[in-house]
C-alpha cells in the first residue's frame, strides 16, 4: 500500500527540484483526507470497507469501528435497485461513477449527497474503490425554498399588476376622453409586468434552471403561429412583415418554448424599434447541418460602438431611451440561443436598420 | 343565457371579469373558493356552461375543485384556468391555461366566445 501510494505521488509530481516536493509526502495526503469536509471511503473490490475518514463519522453518525470490515452501504440502500446496478456496472468497468444519492444517518434522518466513486487499479486490474461523498442536504433545501419564494413572489407581484392592467382596460372603454393618459399608464404597467416576467427568467438562468426539452418541430407551422400572434402589434404601427420561406417543410430538433421566446422577442424588437409604416422581413434559410432565421428591419439601428454590449443584462441602446423596454430581451435571446447550441450575428447601421441572423443545428 | 362561473378569491379580479362579461351579455355566478364553487355546482351545475378557475385559493384550491367536480359530481364543464402563477400544477386534461397578466380582457373575451360557437 505504501509503495503504491508513493508511486502515484511520483507519477503526479515528476518535477525533481520543486520546493513543493518537501510538502508532498504521504503524510500530507493522509492529513488532507483526514481533514476534508467531504466523506472519503475506501473499499476492496467486493465493497468491504477498508477505510473511512472522520467526515464519514460526522455525516453518517457511524463510527469507524462500526463500519470497517463491513460491506459498504450501512448508511445507503435508499435508492432503487437499478441505481446500484448502474453504479456497480460503471465502476466494475473501470469508469468513474458520479451521481446524486439519498442515504440515511445512524439516527434515521435522510440526507442527499453528491458522490463520485473511482476504481483503484494495480497493474491494470481493479483492486478496490475510493468514493467521495458530499452532503448537499442544506443546499437542496435552500434551493427548494428559493424556488418556492420565487413562485410566491411572482404570484404576489403579478396579482396587483394584472388587476391594474384589466382595470385600465375597462376604464379606457368607458372614458374615450382619457384614452391618451390611460394608454400611457397602461404602457408603464405592461413594462412592469414584462420586467417581473423577465426577472424570473433571469433568476432561472442564473440557477441553471431553464429546462431544455427537444422535439421535432415543423418550423413552417411554428413561424405561422408566431406571426399570427404579433398581427395586432404590426397593425398598430402599420408595419408590413414580409416572410421569405422557400421550404415546404422544415423539420428541426429544438425546444419549442425557448425558440418561441427567441423569435417573439426578436420580432418584438424589430417592431418596437421600427418607424410607423416601416418594413420588417423574416427569412428562413437551411444549410447542410444548420438552419437560420434572419430578421431585418429598417428601424433606428444600434450605434456601432454599443454593439458589443447589447447582450448584457439591463443594457439599453443610447438612442432607444425614449422607447419603453426592460433591457433584458437581448440577454434572454442570447442565452436561450446558446442553450440551443445556436449563434447570433448582428449587423446594424444607425438610423438605417438592423439585421439579426440566428443559426441553429438542425439535429 | 350563457352562464359563466368565476372562481377566484380575489374580489377585484372577480369584479373586473364580471363587469366585462356582463357588458358582453353573459350572465355571471361568483365563488370565492373551490369549496363555494363546488356547492354552487352541486345546486345548479346544469346551468353553468363555462368555469373560469383560479388555482391558488384558501379553503379549496382550483386543482382540488376540478378533481371533485369531475370525480364526485361527475360534471364535465369546460374550464379555463386563470392564474398568476407561471409555473403551476394543474389538471392535465385542461388545455386552456391563461396567465392573467399575459392577456387583455378583450383577448380573454375572444377565448370565451370560442366556447360558445
Amino acid at each position: 500500500m505504501e509503495t503504491d501510494f508513493q508511486n502515484i505521488l511520483n507519477k503526479l509530481y515528476t518535477r525533481s527540484s520543486s520546493p513543493l516536493d518537501d510538502f508532498l509526502s504521504e503524510e500530507t495526503y493522509i492529513l488532507a483526507i483526514e481533514s476534508v469536509f467531504s466523506c472519503v471511503v475506501i473499499t476492496d473490490k467486493q465493497g468491504v470497507v477498508q477505510y473511512i475518514n472522520p467526515a464519514v463519522e460526522r455525516v453518517t453518525g457511524y463510527l469507524r469501528k462500526e463500519v470497517i470490515g463491513k460491506k459498504v452501504g450501512l448508511w445507503g440502500g435508499e435508492m432503487d435497485d437499478l441505481y446500484y446496478q448502474n453504479l456497480w456496472k460503471t465502476i466494475n468497468k473501470g469508469d468513474v461513477f458520479k451521481g446524486e444519492i439519498k442515504n440515511h444517518r445512524k439516527n434515521g434522518d435522510f440526507y442527499t449527497a453528491k458522490i463520485a466513486i473511482s476504481p483503484i487499479k494495480k497493474g491494470g486490474k481493479i483492486i478496490g474503490f475510493i468514493g467521495t461523498e458530499e452532503d448537499i442536504t442544506l443546499e437542496k433545501r435552500i434551493q427548494k425554498e428559493k424556488e418556492e419564494f420565487i413562485s410566491l413572489a411572482s404570484h404576489q407581484l403579478r396579482t396587483p399588476l394584472g388587476a391594474m392592467k384589466w382595470g385600465l382596460e375597462l376604464l379606457a372603454d368607458s372614458n374615450p376622453k382619457l384614452q391618451f393618459d390611460i394608454s400611457n399608464i397602461a404602457v408603464q404597467n405592461q413594462l412592469m409586468i414584462d420586467l417581473v416576467n423577465r426577472l424570473l427568467i433571469v433568476i432561472r438562468i442564473a440557477d441553471n434552471r431553464i429546462p431544455i426539452k427537444k422535439d421535432m418541430v415543423n418550423i413552417n407551422t411554428f413561424t405561422q403561429s408566431i406571426i399570427s400572434s404579433i398581427q395586432l402589434k404590426l397593425q398598430k404601427k402599420d408595419i408590413i412583415l414580409s416572410v421569405h420561406n422557400p421550404y415546404k417543410k422544415l423539420l428541426v430538433s429544438t425546444d419549442v418554448i425557448l425558440l418561441q421566446e427567441i423569435l417573439l422577442n426578436m420580432l418584438d424588437n424589430a417592431i418596437k424599434y421600427s418607424n410607423t409604416k416601416g418594413k420588417i422581413s423574416l427569412q428562413l434559410k437551411k444549410e447542410a447541418t444548420h438552419w437560420s432565421f434572419i430578421i431585418t428591419d429598417g428601424g433606428i439601428g444600434i450605434p456601432s460602438q454599443e454593439l458589443p454590449h447589447i447582450f448584457s443584462k439591463f443594457y439599453r441602446g443610447s438612442n432607444s431611451v425614449s422607447i419603453p423596454g426592460t433591457g433584458l430581451g437581448m440577454y434572454i435571446i442570447n442565452t436561450y440561443t446558446h442553450l440551443l447550441n445556436g449563434t447570433i450575428k448582428i449587423k446594424s447601421i444607425l438610423n438605417k436598420g438592423t439585421e439579426i441572423v440566428c443559426t441553429f443545428p438542425i439535429r | 343565457m350563457n352562464n359563466i362561473l368565476i372562481v377566484d378569491d380575489d374580489t377585484i379580479y372577480r369584479d373586473l371579469i364580471k363587469r366585462k362579461l356582463e357588458s358582453e351579455g353573459y350572465s355571471v355566478t361568483e365563488a370565492k373558493s373551490g369549496k363555494e364553487a363546488l356547492d354552487i355546482m352541486k345546486m345548479q351545475g346544469k346551468n353553468i356552461q363555462l368555469i373560469l378557475l383560479d388555482l391558488r385559493m384558501p379553503e379549496m384550491d382550483g386543482q382540488t375543485f376540478y378533481y371533485e367536480l369531475k370525480n364526485k359530481l361527475h360534471l364535465d364543464v369546460p374550464t379555463i384556468i386563470l392564474t398568476n402563477q407561471s409555473v403551476a400544477v394543474y389538471p392535465s386534461d385542461l388545455r386552456d391555461f391563461v396567465v392573467k397578466t399575459d392577456i387583455t380582457l378583450d383577448e380573454l373575451m375572444k377565448k370565451i366566445e370560442g366556447y360558445f360557437i
